[in-house]
């Protein structure tokens, strides 16, 4: 079930990944979604 | 060779690295790895993290890997940037690798190194790259923060189209699982426009997909269908199973059912074919709702049970959901409790 996050202040860096167990134990999201293929963006910059 | 030949040697793999210059890559990389016993270590710890990008760009992972823990060995000598870069290309890594979970505790590392003085295009950069794991890890208030913030970083930086379409991607993706459809409508379109523009063909299959899933979930599957066709069109191997998945049930939708099944076999066969079970059990189950509808729940109800043994939460709780809605509008009450429950975890 999707968590939501009513309030999150972001201040330094807070770790979210060891709270997380419930989304998924592998970390593994079937989501059909994609951001492309790129490994650096950098390497593409003005293409 | 000389210090400064192997300093200039390293500037010019490093560039021929960001622009993917692969050949050039290589052709530095042979020069430079006959002398790595000659370095210095801070010298060999720049040296180990280009190598990682060298493969990574290459797609190969596991060497990629191998570079970042023979770099590790001498972390005692690294500096605060290549600390940062270490954590953030583990981190890229495990996105690729689709290990969302290590991705962000990686990304998590990092972030204790991005400074202020660190370039906005760097710093933007990294917030879309953990947006993207966000958005993977279906945290999708979190994802809509670094994407936020990624947009900031690149808003007044002109040459960053492709990264600013990116985000937008990222951001319309998040407003589809807040299923406000108009402006995710709004984002995507926008990316589809900047990709078109600066002519990326990937990054335009994958922007295609999106607004597919998009007409898809909005139960708009004829314009879904314009849209998936273009994703096919663009013969990205890596989003191809999901878009002739998204393809075939759009063309049952609409009663195209020639084509649909030209789509399912395909996508079946390929996944077959990749040793993809998961996509296999997509593909049947997709089967059975449509064509083979005495076998629907015995293949249903196996499909689940194999996304349970490989702690595929998202899909239990996806096809448990509609087959616990079957179960309910047939009158089999305990089953759809079973499944509705199964939808919960």
């Amino acid at each position: 079930m999707k968590k939501v996050m009513f309030s999150v202040i972001l201040i330094g860096t807070i770790i979210i990944s060891g709270v997380i167990g419930y989304s998924n134990q592998d970390g593994l999201a079937d989501k059909k979604g994609d951001f492309g293929s790129a490994i650096l963006s950098f390497n593409i910059l003005d293409k | 060779m000389e210090s400064l030949d192997i300093a200039g040697h390293l500037d010019n793999w490093s560039v021929s690295i960001q622009l993917d210059k692969k050949e050039a890559a290589r052709s530095i990389y042979e020069e430079l790895n006959k002398h790595t016993d000659d370095y210095d270590a801070e010298t060999l710890v720049t040296y180990l993290l280009l190598e990682s990008r060298y493969y990574a760009i290459q797609r190969d992972f596991q060497e990629s890997k191998h570079s970042l823990v023979k770099a590790r060995e001498y972390d005692g000598n690294f500096t605060e940037l290549q600390k940062y870069q270490l954590f953030f290309a583990e981190g890229i890594i495990y996105y690729f690798e689709k290990q969302y979970q290590d991705a962000l505790v990686c990304l998590e590392k990092a972030e204790k190194y991005v400074s202020p003085s660190m370039e906005p295009a760097k710093i933007g950069e990294f917030h879309l790259i953990k947006a993207m794991v966000y958005y993977f890890l279906d945290i999708t208030t979190l994802s809509a923060v670094h994407a936020a913030r990624a947009v900031e970083n690149f808003k007044s930086l002109e040459p960053l189209n492709f990264l600013l379409a990116r985000t937008e991607l990222v951001q319309g993706m998040n407003y589809l699982d807040m299923s406000d459809y108009e402006l995710a409508e709004e984002h995507l379109h926008r990316a589809l426009s900047t990709c078109k523009r600066i002519e990326n063909q990937s990054l335009l299959a994958s922007t295609n997909l999106n607004l597919g899933l998009l007409y898809v979930t909005r139960g708009l599957p004829a314009t879904a269908i314009r849209y998936l066709e273009d994703a096919l069109a663009g013969k990205q191997e890596r989003i191809e199973l999901n878009v002739l998945y998204l393809l075939a049930d759009s063309y049952w939708k609409t009663n195209q059912a020639t084509k649909a099944k030209q789509a399912y076999s395909e996508g079946f066969q390929k996944s077959l074919d990749n040793d993809d079970t998961k996509m296999k059990w997509e593909f049947a189950m997709l089967h059975k709702k449509y064509e083979d509808r005495h076998n629907f729940e015995s293949v249903w109800q196996e499909g689940i049970d194999y996304f349970q043994k490989v702690n595929d939460k998202f899909n239990v709780r996806l096809f448990s959901k509609e087959l616990a809605q079957y179960y309910t509008d047939s009158k089999q009450y305990e089953l759809a409790t079973k499944y509705y429950l199964l939808a919960l975890i």
